[in-house]
């Protein structure tokens, strides 16, 4: 279903010094830990606190630094101001939803590259249709496997 | 040759002077011309009015001369003697002459009276003329006269005649009366309505009364009529019908006619039955009337349908909230159920690879239980919400030509291990020239998957077929599943399709699955356009058959979902 997702490049100099200049104004996240920066910063913008950890370990596990947002309006925010290499959307969060996140971000010049991963619950056809519809890269419904994310992340990020 | 007439003789020569004279005289005082002439047309004697009338001298005019000579050689032809000689005496002819002095026409008859000479030789003649003209004008303006009155009676007769045929065929009763009210003329219809004369047996019934009452309301109208000013006039009378003696509308219309001086010389009056008029009223009034009610009902039943449109409304309303309210209750259990489904299935695996430390073997396998419980409680939801869906008619297919051979390949990767380990020989065949049938690959390979897995499921030896062979008819697929196993029981075999429904409940323990999958799979076929049937022998094993045409029917959903 990803095979018409456009590649992402993967992370440039632009993108480390935008990570800088972030660090500088004192928005670093707070969750940045062990291993951080190596592979690459992914955002999970996910309500439910269980998800949001169980990706949160296999991709810092990977090297992957990860940063967390709990609505959609965090979450938007996070993503402009960060620049993240990846994005891991649920959909139903509180705020804003993932859907018009999503949107927001694919129509912003400055944010259309960030690959984002919709990874919902949301399980029925029509969901997978909005997701190609709001422009998003990959879909993966819950229940997820923690390694099946971490596998979708470095192929988008690889590709 | 001709034989000579008695007749008067020309007096010899020498006779009395005396007489001749005064007969000379006598001649000249008749009014009339007398002529007396030889043989051979000359005139021997000619009183005063001949001579004027045939004789004339050098003095005369030229017009005088000129009639004159006309006259007498007019006459001459009357008495030359080579004209047939005529009785004397009758059939005076006609002579038309011209007067000498004034050129005026003049008519004479005339009689010729042979002479004979004193030998008795007939030679010569008299011609007695007399004057006709004042006469025959007189004549002919008596003819012309007695014509004209002739022809102003027979006009006068004519019109008269065209006029009763008029008024007699009007077919309403007129009546004409003078100015002092005496009738004129009356046709038979107002005779009938009107009259009751002395020998009129109608005058001693009841109804004689009746029928002066008419009289006298017509009477009394046309005399108020006369009455005032105004040509014409009419008014509404109630009269009496004297053949039925039953009352009727009419109305009576007078008109004046009046002389040179403006002054009413009669009035027609013309009396009109208005009964149909009025009948034609009430029924008019009655359609009305039926009309109202009419619309009056159609009114109300269209209220009525109003009312049961809005009824209707309501409900389709209500029907598509409490749907679209389905609809949206199975997307949030279907998110509710599969977050902490995920939650579970996460931790596991992270606690599997290690994230949180090495594992012991008996760790592991709780994993790995605790694991295969939430799958299977995963299948079951998402058995349950398919179905739900289904039945929402939330179904949705993604059709695509189906190659049997290879999905029989990929289901056979999938069953031959399961096959093995309960040692069952599992084949697949497929008819050779099979072709690709039109449908839902995914769902078909669900169904036959779920087939398949309970084949193996509930077979203890033997062997499990998949079979694919073209419908006798050539535009479908037929597809079995057999198996050597348990077998179902014959009163079983129509509740296998039903929700929650297992042959038996206890095997749903020894067997695992919540029965869901044949109820499922049986809609998923028929929205595909085909069917699911079952046949089956206790302890001899049980086939499973779907039956799918070549392509979908119109009507079965989307068909553009990409899996």
């Amino acid at each position: 279903m990803a095979g018409g997702f456009e590649p992402d490049p993967p992370e440039s100099e632009a993108d480390s010094s935008h990570r800088e200049s972030c660090r500088k104004q004192g928005k670093e996240s707070e969750m940045t830990a062990l291993g951080a920066g190596k592979q690459g910063v992914v955002l999970i913008v996910d309500d439910d606190e269980d998800s949001q950890y169980v990706y949160r370990v296999i991709l810092e596990a990977a090297r992957f630094e990860v940063m967390a947002a709990r609505s959609g309006d965090q979450g938007l925010l996070m993503a402009r101001a960060r620049h993240p290499s990846a994005i891991l959307m649920d959909v139903s969060v509180p705020g804003m939803d993932g859907w018009r996140v999503t949107e927001l971000l694919k129509d912003d010049p400055h944010t259309a590259d960030i690959p984002v991963i919709i990874v919902t619950a949301h399980a029925f056809p029509e969901d997978l249709r909005r997701a190609e519809g709001v422009g998003s890269d990959a879909f993966l419904t819950k229940p997820c496997e923690p390694r099946r994310v971490l596998e979708e992340v470095r192929r988008l990020l690889a590709s | 040759m001709r034989k000579p007439l008695p007749g008067p003789s020309i007096p010899a020569d020498g006779e009395d002077n005396a007489r001749e004279s005064w007969s000379r005289r006598a001649l000249d005082a008749l009014p009339d011309p007398v002529v007396v002439m030889d043989g051979e047309s000359r005139i021997l004697l000619a009183n005063r009015r001949a001579r004027d009338l045939l004789l004339s001298g050098s003095h005369d005019t030229e017009a005088r001369r000129s009639a004159a000579e006309s006259n007498f050689r007019l006459l001459s032809v009357l008495t030359s003697g080579s004209r047939p000689a005529r009785p004397p005496c009758i059939s005076p002819e006609e002579l038309a002459l011209r007067d000498p002095d004034d050129g005026s026409d003049l008519l004479f008859e005339v009689s010729v009276l042979p002479l004979h000479s004193a030998g008795g030789t007939p030679g010569g003649s008299v011609a007695l003329l007399r004057d006709v003209t004042e006469l025959k004008r007189k004549t002919v303006e008596l003819e012309a006269q007695a014509n004209r009155s002739y022809a102003a009676e027979h006009q006068a007769w004519q019109d008269s005649t065209r006029l009763n045929v008029i008024i007699e065929n009007a077919g309403v009763p007129i009546v004409v009366t003078d100015r002092n009210r005496n009738v004129m003329l009356m046709n038979h219809e107002a005779e009938h309505l009107l009259e009751t004369g002395p020998g009129d047996v109608r005058a001693v019934l009841p109804m004689g009364r009746d029928i002066r009452a008419n009289e006298a309301k017509l009477a009394g109208f046309i005399n108020d009529f006369l009455g005032e000013p105004g040509l014409r006039r009419e008014r509404r009378l109630t009269l009496v019908d004297p053949d039925e003696a039953r009352e009727f509308p009419a109305v009576a219309v007078s008109t004046k006619i009046l002389d040179e001086g403006d002054e009413a010389v009669a009035v027609v009056t013309v009396v009109r039955d208005l009964t149909q008029e009025v009948e034609n009223q009430h029924l008019a009034e009655e359609l009305r009337k039926l009309n109202e009610e009419l619309e009056e009902r159609v009114g109300l039943a269209t209220r009525a349908l109003e009312e049961r449109t809005v009824q209707l409304e309501a409900q389709r309303t209500e029907l598509e909230r409490a749907s679209r309210m389905k609809s949206e209750f199975l997307a949030i259990m279907s998110h509710e159920l599969r977050t902490p489904i995920n939650a579970i299935l996460g931790y596991n695996s992270l606690l599997r690879d290690g994230l949180f430390g090495d594992l012991g073997g008996e760790q592991s396998e709780a994993l790995r239980r605790m694991r295969r419980a939430a799958e299977h409680l995963l299948s079951v939801i998402n058995d349950i919400l398919d179905l739900s869906r289904v039945e929402a008619g939330k179904m949705q297919l993604s059709v695509s030509d189906v190659d049997l051979a290879s999905l029989f390949g990929e289901l056979s990767d999938s069953v031959s291990p399961m096959a093995a380990q309960k040692s069952l020989a599992f084949t697949v065949e497929v008819e050779p020239g099979m072709p690709a049938v039109r449908t839902d690959e995914m769902r078909l390979r669900q169904i036959l998957l779920n087939l398949l897995s309970n084949a193996v499921k509930f077979t203890d030896a033997g062997s499990v077929t998949l079979r694919a062979s073209l419908a006798p008819e050539g535009d479908g697929a037929c597809l079995e599943v057999s198996d050597t196993g348990i077998g179902i029981a014959k009163e079983k075999l129509d509740a296998i399709f039903e929700a929650f429904t297992q042959v038996d409940q206890s095997s749903t323990r020894q067997h695992g699955g919540a029965g869901l999958g044949l109820t499922i799979s049986r809609r998923f076929i028929r929205v595909m356009g085909g069917e699911v049937t079952v046949s089956s022998v206790v302890g001899v094993g049980t086939t499973f058959r779907v039956d799918l045409p070549l392509a979908p029917p119109p009507l079965s959903g989307n068909s553009d979902v990409s899996g």
